[in-house]
């Protein structure tokens, strides 16, 4: 409590925070993202319609969950939540990617490029790890639901 | 990559190394000379020199090229994990005594910038030995394997670790919790340290590598940990 009115205190000394200027350089998108996660949680990793993507970013230590539900008859994306331990980029990047998959099909929802998350979201070249860290998610989202029924239904190509 | 000589592949361009973490790349350095002449009145100086020995010139040397953070910090270029903090400290205290800028403050020739520029590298030096994690990646990075800003993980089992361990940390709700999760996490760093000294010390890069990636996440978990407070949400953790 001290430590923060101290903070506080000293920070309007400065013609610059530092928090605004580290918050500047992100755009009003991401903030959007951070600020407003989109379906953050998690759906029954044991459920036989459900996939989950777990990834991560080794050079900074980013951890990133992406789980899907597929409804079987219509082969679409019913649901679909995430969990992001990372920066704001990583965690706007995979929110954005939850909404952006609601409703497709496997076929058009593994064939989202980081590109198109990066542009969405005008991620700066240093960020670009971020939108590849969900496009890496929502492939292996799909390939852990399809391994999973093809176990179910008995197919022996397991492979993805 | 991995036959390239010794004597070439533990260095850097020092005065050019400002933007990236490790900085100091090899390119276009040789075999380092034992000595080199002060730039100033030309007396013959050991390589590493940092100020000229002739009493009467005393110049701050400029940085000497193609040294590696080891050697910046008066030890032999050949790179190692196990080393002495405390001695690695000393060492660094020593070189900043000697030319910190504030010494050279009222000096209006060469000695200020030259004394700022060696200051700083030391620092960077410094601050790169001392710490497991960004030892071990600066080391990967002179043994040409490094862990590359877009590397992908797929190591499911590690990646299940972790994010158990961050949920957990995300629901602690009392200092104790918090405290039973700092124990858990300090052994696990401590296990990636000693298997990264194990690591190093019988060349095995593969491993180093992997261990330096778990202990990046390890001490992730560390740094939520020391900002943790009851309450406050743990959102977005570095930027």
């Amino acid at each position: 409590m001290l430590r923060t009115t101290i903070f506080s205190a000293s920070r309007s000394l400065f013609a610059k925070p530092a928090s605004l200027v580290a918050v500047r350089s992100y755009h009003p998108k991401v903030i959007d993202h951070y600020e407003r996660p989109r379906n953050v949680g998690s759906l029954n990793k044991s459920d036989p319609f459900v996939g989950t993507g777990l990834v991560g970013a080794p050079a900074c230590g980013d951890v990133m969950k992406l789980q899907i539900k597929v409804d079987e008859e219509t082969g679409k994306i019913v649901d679909v939540k995430f969990k992001t331990f990372g920066c704001g980029s990583a965690i706007a990047s995979s929110s954005y990617m939850t909404e952006r998959v609601r409703g497709m099909t496997l076929e058009d929802a593994g064939a989202i490029k980081n590109t198109e998350v990066a542009k969405e979201l005008s991620l700066p070249p240093v960020k670009l790890h971020c939108s590849m860290l969900a496009e890496d998610a929502i492939k292996s989202a799909i390939n852990d639901y399809k391994r999973k029924r093809a176990a179910a239904t008995g197919t022996v190509s397991a492979s993805a | 990559m991995a036959t390239a000589s010794t004597t070439t592949r533990f260095f850097h361009a020092s005065c050019t190394a400002q933007d990236s973490d490790h900085g100091h790349d090899a390119s276009t350095v040789t075999q380092k000379p034992a000595e080199r002449p002060c730039y100033r009145c030309a007396t013959p100086l050991p390589y590493m020199e940092l100020i000229c020995t002739n009493s009467e010139c005393n110049a701050v040397q400029s940085i000497a090229p193609g040294t590696n953070y080891y050697e910046v910090l008066g030890m032999s270029p050949e790179p190692t994990f196990d080393l002495d903090v405390k001695s690695l400290r000393n060492r660094f205290l020593r070189i900043q005594q000697q030319i910190h800028p504030d010494s050279f403050s009222h000096n209006t020739d060469g000695n200020q910038v030259y004394a700022q520029q060696q200051s700083s590298l030391a620092n960077k030096a410094y601050s790169t030995l001392k710490e497991p994690l960004s030892r071990a990646n600066y080391m990967l990075h002179l043994l040409g394997s490094p862990v590359h800003e877009t590397e992908s993980l797929n190591k499911q089992e590690l990646l299940m670790e972790v994010m158990e361990a961050r949920e957990l940390l995300e629901d602690a709700q009392t200092e104790e919790e918090v405290d039973d999760l700092k124990a858990v996490n300090d052994g696990r760093i401590q296990d990636a340290v000693k298997g990264l000294t194990a690591a190093f010390k019988e060349q095995d890069l593969e491993t180093a590598k992997t261990l330096a990636i778990e202990l990046q996440y390890w001490i992730r978990i560390q740094n939520v940990i020391r900002d943790w407070a009851a309450g406050k949400p743990i959102v977005a953790d570095h930027v």
